[in-house]
């Protein structure tokens, strides 16, 4: 028991320089910009084919989500001979229940807004780290759902934007949004009047120390 | 609802009703102090504008360009993004910064 509480005992690992330097250093903004720019356009170019044109999923004539239903049932369906397109069964089960509770009506609405939206916040570079997390995440799905295409680059992008998350929203909206708002663990501006409004009688949160302050 | 609008862009105002509430006395006062708000809403209001340009003119870019020479579509999309940003930097330091710690 003591080998564990001296192992485990507020023992804090410190990253190396170059992680360091990569994922929290503006210096290197330009370059998460880049990435951020890239994966935000291929995003809005994804959710433009959903909600524009004809084959779009939403906002139809008829029943929305026909577009996806279509592409659930190609997912879950068995072949004959060769693989399935779903690898695990407790997927296939979940877009099945999907499926069969025409689910795809709204959450076509889902993915082609969320599609924009993450492509937006992207490329303004507003809550970055959400935005790629939220990419990632569907990235992920689609990967599940059998469908490779881009998603394995952009997945791999989204976890790096995400990983960098203090920086590679600085060249955008970010580098205002992050300190007004603050952190769970370090709340901004806002954050505090907030509080004071509220009147929680609590003390001030401390402020992030502003730029050009010496 | 404003006086988190303003905190967004600097946290300018919570510092200054942090004074307020300290007893200290605030700088400038009264018309002054108005027009200082004005101009910071005002430089608030535009920022804003100017992102949501951005985000526009890459939402008309794919939807009427699509996925055809993506690097020209990328183009200005990226200097859109760094425009807006520039000129975010010098209006928070003119308008923000000069306000508070110039004088």
């Amino acid at each position: 028991m003591a080998a564990f509480n001296k192992a485990f005992h507020k023992r804090e690992l410190h990253d190396p320089g170059p992680v360091r330097a990569i994922f929290s250093n503006t210096w290197l903004a330009p370059l998460w910009l880049l990435a951020r720019v890239y994966l935000g356009y291929q995003w809005i170019l994804a959710g433009s084919h959903k909600v524009w044109g004809d084959q779009r999923w939403i906002a139809r004539d008829g029943p929305d989500g026909l577009g996806l239903k279509a592409f659930w049932d190609k997912a879950i369906a068995i072949p004959a001979q060769g693989s399935p397109a779903i690898k695990y069964d407790w997927y296939r089960e979940f877009l099945k229940y999907m499926d069969t509770h025409a689910w795809y009506h709204w959450f076509a609405w889902v993915i082609a807004v969320g599609e924009m939206t993450v492509g937006v916040l992207l490329i303004v570079g507003a809550f970055t780290g959400l935005a790629a997390l939220v990419g990632a995440t569907m990235n992920f799905n689609f990967m599940l759902a059998g469908s490779a295409s881009t998603n394995p680059v952009l997945f791999i992008l989204a976890i790096l934007i995400l990983l960098g998350w203090k920086v590679s929203g600085w060249i955008g909206v970010d580098r205002w949004l992050l300190p007004a708002l603050g952190t769970p663990w370090e709340p901004g501006p806002a954050g505090a009047a907030s509080a004071h409004e509220g009147g929680d009688g609590g003390p001030t949160p401390r402020l992030t120390p502003r730029r050009g302050t010496t | 609802m404003g006086y988190v609008l303003i905190a967004l862009v600097d946290g300018t105002l919570a510092l200054d009703n942090r004074h307020e509430a300290s007893g200290e006395e605030a700088e400038p006062t009264g018309e002054g102090r108005r027009e200082e708000t004005v101009t910071k809403l005002t430089a608030l209001i535009l920022g804003v504008a100017a992102w949501a340009a951005v985000a526009g003119l890459a939402v008309v870019i794919a939807f009427n360009m699509g996925s055809k020479n993506q690097v020209l579509m990328f183009l200005p999309i990226l200097i859109g993004v760094v425009v807006a940003w520039g000129i975010g930097e010098v209006v928070t330091e003119h308008v923000f910064n000069g306000t508070k710690e110039g004088a």
